[in-house]
């Protein structure tokens, strides 16, 4: 698993924005799957692009909050960005269906394991 | 969040912990007045605006219940509370990754105006709270007239 910054997948991965935010990740791997789950706060599922391309995900997510022209900041700590983030996952994994959600400002990512990969204990007969 | 330059996890020890917060208090008592304050390990990001009737008070709250988080205001201070809690231990999955941060938090700001606290609203979409606190209707620009005494 590998995280990538500042080479550029090639193919057809969304584009990073010009300048975007890197959602915090926490990745967990078990037997049968991968797990990536990434806050985005502020990204609604339709603004959520969730792509893997040959064996790059890409996390994309567009913050969409209405900006009152009569609002004035006083104090910011966010700003209104965009979300994009990439990892290499390992060949084991790539293969099946991925599952994505998304709930309140969360994206959970399964991806699981290529049941061909799996280690596998060979039997050895006496001749 | 920080913007694209990503920081791994910095590890400090409990002693290193402690002095940088209170070094944080320290400077934050002698800082502006607007500076909010926070205690625990990590705080969510809050954005504070204003229009002509109201404080918005934004905050970043991902994976966080509404129903976990308390929102009270003594004074003209603001405080959120609130708890994310830890994904499930499991000794099938191994972590391979964590940078998103769990447990209590609890953050005070200072507001700028005064607001009317028992008209307050507040909603949560994407994980992001969002507080709604109308100016007290006698803190609107009021125009005094003056007589001058003869």
């Amino acid at each position: 698993m590998t995280d990538i910054r500042g080479q550029q997948a090639m193919g057809q991965t969304p584009q990073p924005p010009g300048e975007y935010f890197l959602p915090d990740v926490d990745i967990m791997e078990a037997p049968n799957e991968l797990t990536i789950i990434a806050d985005m706060p502020g990204v609604s599922s339709e603004a959520l692009d969730v792509t893997i391309n040959d064996n790059i995900l890409t996390l994309s997510g567009r913050v969409t909050m209405r900006i009152d022209s009569a609002q004035k900041t006083l104090h910011q700590e966010f700003s209104r960005g965009d979300y994009y983030r990439q990892f290499r996952i390992p060949r084991e994994f790539a293969a099946g269906k991925v599952h994505a959600s998304l709930n309140a400002g969360v994206v959970t990512v399964r991806i699981p394991r290529d049941e061909r990969t799996r280690p596998r204990k060979i039997e050895i007969r006496a001749e | 969040m920080d913007k694209t330059n990503w920081k791994p996890g910095r590890q400090e020890t409990v002693v290193e912990a402690l002095k940088n917060e209170f070094n944080e208090l320290f400077e934050r008592f002698w800082s502006g007045q607007m500076e909010p304050m926070q205690l625990g390990r990590w705080a969510p990001a809050i954005d504070v605006s204003e229009t002509a009737d109201a404080v918005q008070v934004h905050v970043e709250i991902p994976g966080i219940e509404p129903s976990q988080v308390e929102i009270s205001i003594e004074g003209d201070v603001l405080t959120i509370r609130g708890q994310k809690p830890e994904l499930p231990r499991d000794t099938n999955r191994k972590f391979l990754r964590v940078e998103r941060r769990y447990g209590t938090f609890m953050r005070s700001i200072r507001l700028p105006v005064a607001v009317a606290a028992d008209q307050a609203a507040a909603s949560a979409h994407n994980g992001v709270l969002e507080i709604s606190l109308p100016r007290y209707e006698d803190a609107k620009a009021r125009k005094v007239n003056i007589s001058l005494e003869k």
